[in-house]
């Protein structure tokens, strides 16, 4: 599979050649839940489709054109036919737009605006409800309840739109998009989880909705493997904190187990929550993360 | 524990601060951007909870700079490690500070290597005056004189614990190019030593009691033969090694007697080295080169292990180590004449060799007599510019601007022939018979047949002249004060007596030398001979010759002056006064080279001062024993016998500093 996000798509968000092959995909739920249109996901509820799912007795005021009369003329009962019911799936991109995600070679803001993209589109063309929410100290960029296949363009331009800038509040943003998003569904959530106010709060909030969430961390490579040397003074692009070290061999090994330690952790911190957790380094070509990491992973059929 | 260069320590008040400035002047770093800083200064907190000395560790590289600037600083004092118990109450220090110590071994003179180890070994034993620096407890005192001796001795420091004054004192020992004469150090060690008081039982107390003395020389000492050490014991610490020396051992001149502007240089050059030495022996008269001469000495083979306790000064002249010169040339003023070898080797004192040459003199006498051929006919045989005759009235009445100019007498000797008198303008006066009339001079009972009693041969008056059968018919009784110098004497008292006063210097004879058998004995032109150009030259023809470093010199001043200023060859100048004679004396020639008076009478001016001493020049160090006591000789290198410890310093720096390295490398800190 070619590497897609080369030199001359660097500033598409989604080459066409990619989004052909992003069409015979699906996002997937592991569980079943009840929307608010129809669609073409099956819905707890009992419905109008063509399929069958149930009988049951009649009872006063029930649709007299559903009962079985093959039934009524054996039995002599009066039942009900019950069909399955096909409804949408709401289908929500959480991605982090804090300044830090505007770093790294290749960049993780474009990686992250990347995958939203790619879900998005994965998710309109199936007839998904699909919302997108960039998020940096707040909840300051979203999209709600766009379908459509039409609404592509729509989408890929309000993500390209969405600045980098900021710090990172996971538990404030988690709290408000708990508060205003009221739909269930799927929610992916994708950032670099460097949020020195941590993570676990801001899981909790979003689990609260029972919800099928999905995480995405992304990380340059600078970040997994630091290239820097010297005496420094390491400034932190969201705040401006300032660490003055002194590169050498232990504090790199410190770092790189500290840093494996924290992704262990949230991963951890995720399965035991029933979340599906993907970690990924900005230089891991996008199409192969979409194309068969996602797919591994259960969140794309 | 104790140190040789204290300075060193001021050096931490400079460096310390300068340290610590740049220490808190923290380091410049370099801004970098990262997405976030969690991670990092999570990992260094966890690096610097698990480093062990959390309080210290921050400090560390500091820590380890201070002590590897004290580690440098330490080995910089030089410091150095007692090794040398000293069980006695009092030790003498001698150090030689004679020519031969001046020899340069390896970079430094002997003299210095000598201070140097006399320092330590000053240090090594007192630990208590030496203040703060001093480690370790206090113990028993040590007391320590210092002598030091050339031609003379002089105590540098009489017996004191105070360690820091005795260092001082030590290194401002000042160098000398003089003869060594250990006789008069160690009289003088002995007179410290010798208890002066009596014991309570009334018995002197025993000289053996804490005398140990410790002589820093190269054992090149001339006057080994006639040494005695009277009980104590005597460590002999050898300086130096070098033997290769080639000296200019004698520098004469001599004018020719009848043509006194021809002048004949004489130079005697010795070789001491094991190797053969050629060199260009140059002549300069008054800074000018005259003459020059290429000259090649030969070796003097290393005899292989010197009896110590032989004493003869140096080997014998090896055959052609020893070359004589002899330049001839003519000159008729006077100047300082200097011989110089081109050469350069280890003491460079006795490489040149400088005489002054007085102008020729032709001197002029005046004879006051009636008559006497004698007199005339010996004084017509000398060479002399003018001999004029007075009878005495004429002397009496002539007038005064043909005797004197400025109170001085015109001529330079006058000779008086049976003629008291009172007419005496200062100047040089030979009485036959006859007495100045002066109140110190008297005349007693006159005398009759008389021979001759004794006479003072070694009087340059009375060089070569031999009175063994001199019988004067009559003569007077002198009666002189006791400071006048008896020559001859009678069976009466004197019969020659030599009297100066008020810049009048007087010969006085007895008797006559018509009324004696002295006129046709060949001793009286002899006389006549010596006692003119005695007189003539202010009587100091024999002391013209060598002067040796620490002889004292004799300098006649010009009438009516009674302070002269004297420049020494290092340019330094002394303030002299002259004594009743009209002659200044200065002692303090320790060093070689031309002396210069101002003012001073024409050509007596200036004194060439030489080494000339084969005993100095043969630097080959050499050991002894004295006669009596117990002389051990202790370390015969120029190295010292202290150890220094300083390159432990060293390489203790380098071991923190590899430290202080491996901690920069391992070092993590925010």
């Amino acid at each position: 599979m070619a590497s897609v996000p080369d030199q001359q798509h660097d500033h598409e968000l989604l080459s066409p050649e990619f989004m052909t092959k992003l069409e015979q995909l699906e996002i997937l739920t592991r569980k079943i839940f009840v929307g608010r249109t129809k669609g073409e996901r099956r819905s707890k509820r009992k419905g109008e489709s063509v399929e069958f799912a149930d009988y049951r007795n009649y009872v006063v005021g029930d649709d007299l054109r559903f009962l079985d009369w093959n039934i009524y003329a054996r039995h002599e009962r009066l039942m009900i036919k019950l069909f399955m019911e096909e409804e949408d799936l709401n289908v929500t991109v959480l991605m982090d737009c804090s300044k830090s995600m505007d770093w790294g070679d290749p960049n993780k803001g474009l990686y992250v605006k990347r995958i939203a993209a790619a879900l998005a589109y994965i998710g309109l063309v199936n007839y998904d409800r699909v919302s997108l929410y960039g998020f940096s100290d707040t909840l300051a960029h979203e999209m709600r309840g766009v379908r459509g296949r039409r609404l592509v363009s729509q989408v890929i331009k309000f993500l390209q739109d969405i600045p980098l800038e900021g710090g990172s509040n996971l538990s404030a943003v988690a709290k408000s998009f708990a508060i205003r998003h009221r739909g269930k569904g799927v929610v992916i959530l994708i950032s670099d989880f460097m949020d020195k106010g941590g993570y676990a709060d801001g899981i909790r909030y979003l689990l609260s909705r029972d919800l099928d969430l999905y995480v995405i961390q992304v990380l340059a490579p600078e970040e997994i493997d630091p290239t820097l040397r010297g005496d420094l003074k390491l400034r932190d692009v969201e705040d401006e904190d300032l660490a003055e070290v002194t590169i050498s061999q232990p504090l790199l090994k410190k770092y790189k187990q500290n840093l494996t330690a924290y992704c262990q952790d949230l991963k951890n911190h995720c399965t035991r929550r029933g979340i599906s957790y993907l970690f990924t380094n900005t230089r891991v070509a996008f199409d192969v993360l979409v194309m068969s990491y996602l797919r591994q992973r259960g969140l794309l059929r | 524990m104790s140190f040789l260069n204290l300075w060193a320590f001021w050096i931490t008040a400079a460096v310390v601060p300068a340290l610590l400035i740049l220490y808190f002047l923290k380091l410049r770093r370099r801004e970098e951007a990262v997405s976030s800083t969690l991670l990092w200064k999570r990992a260094v907190q966890d690096l610097q909870v698990n480093a062990p000395f959390q309080k210290l560790r921050k400090n560390l590289l500091l820590f380890l700079q201070l002590l590897l600037l004290a580690a440098g600083i330490f080995a910089l004092a030089r410091p150095i490690v007692e090794s040398e118990a000293a069980e006695e109450s009092s030790l003498i220090i001698l150090i030689d500070r004679s020519a031969s110590m001046n020899t340069m071994e390896e970079g430094q003179t002997r003299l210095e290597l000598a201070k140097e180890q006399a320092v330590r070994l000053v240090k090594t034993l007192n630990r208590t005056g030496s203040r703060w620096f001093t480690f370790g407890g206090a113990k028993a005192d040590t007391r320590v004189m210092v002598i030091t001796f050339a031609d003379r001795a002089g105590v540098v420091s009489p017996f004191t614990t105070n360690t820091s004054d005795l260092v001082d004192l030590i290194r401002n020992i000042t160098p000398t190019d003089a003869r060594t004469n250990m006789r008069e150090a160690l009289e003088l060690a002995e007179a410290y030593t010798m208890p002066t008081r009596k014991g309570v039982d009334n018995a002197p107390i025993s000289p053996e009691q804490g005398s140990r003395i410790i002589l820093f020389s190269d054992g090149r000492i001339g006057d080994l033969e006639d040494l005695v050490l009277r009980g104590g014991v005597m460590e002999l610490r050898l300086i130096g090694k070098q033997r290769a020396n080639v000296a200019i051992t004698a520098l004469r001149t001599q004018r020719n007697y009848e043509t006194p502007e021809m002048i004949n240089t004489f130079l005697q050059v010795r070789n001491y080295g094991p190797e053969e030495v050629t060199t260009d022996v140059s002549l300069y008269l008054d800074g000018r080169m005259v003459a020059a001469r290429s000259i090649t000495l030969a070796a003097v083979p290393v005899h292989a292990g010197s009896d110590p306790t032989t004493r003869p000064t140096g080997p014998t002249p090896v055959e052609g180590s020893v070359v004589s010169l002899s330049f001839p040339g003519q000159l008729d003023t006077g100047g300082v004449l200097e011989a110089r070898l081109a050469i350069d080797d280890a003491l460079p004192t006795d490489n040149s060799a400088q005489i002054v040459v007085p102008p020729p003199v032709k001197l002029r006498v005046l004879l006051v007599s009636e008559q006497n051929f004698f007199l005339v006919s010996v004084l017509r045989g000398l060479p002399l510019e003018a001999v004029d005759l007075l009878k005495p009235d004429e002397y009496e009445n002539a007038a005064p601007d043909k005797l004197e100019r400025d109170g001085r007498s015109l001529y330079d000797v006058v000779i008086l022939d049976k003629h008291n008198t009172e007419r005496l303008p200062a100047g040089a006066y030979l009485f036959f018979e006859s007495v100045p009339l002066i109140e110190e001079i008297s005349v007693g009972e006159p005398l009759g047949y008389h021979a001759m009693m004794w006479w003072d041969e070694a009087h340059p008056v009375m060089r070569y002249v031999g009175l063994e059968s001199v019988i004067a018919s009559s003569g007077l009784t002198l009666q002189a004060p006791e400071e006048a110098e008896m020559l001859v004497e009678g069976p009466a008292g004197p019969v020659l007596l030599r009297y100066a006063r008020d810049g009048r210097h007087f010969m006085i004879l007895s008797f006559s030398v018509e009324k004696s058998t002295w006129y046709n004995r060949p001793s009286f032109p002899i006389f006549m001979y010596n006692v003119v150009r005695y007189l003539g030259r202010g009587g100091a023809v024999a002391e013209s010759g060598p002067i040796r470093p620490g002889d004292s010199l004799r300098i006649p001043l010009p009438a009516g002056e009674s302070k002269t200023t004297l420049t020494r060859p290092d340019h330094t100048t002394v303030e002299l006064t002259a004594d009743a004679g009209g002659v200044a004396h200065y002692g303090g020639t320790h060093q070689v080279g031309t002396y210069v008076v101002s003012p001073g009478i024409e050509g007596r001016d200036r004194f060439a001062v030489n080494l000339e001493d084969e005993s100095e020049s043969d630097i080959a160090p050499r050991s002894f024993a004295l006669i009596g006591g117990e002389t051990v000789e202790v370390g015969r290198t120029i190295e010292t016998a202290t150890p220094e410890i300083w390159r432990w310093f060293i390489a203790a720096a380098l071991l923190i500093a590899l430290i202080e390295w491996y901690v920069y490398n391992r070092r993590v800190m925010i």
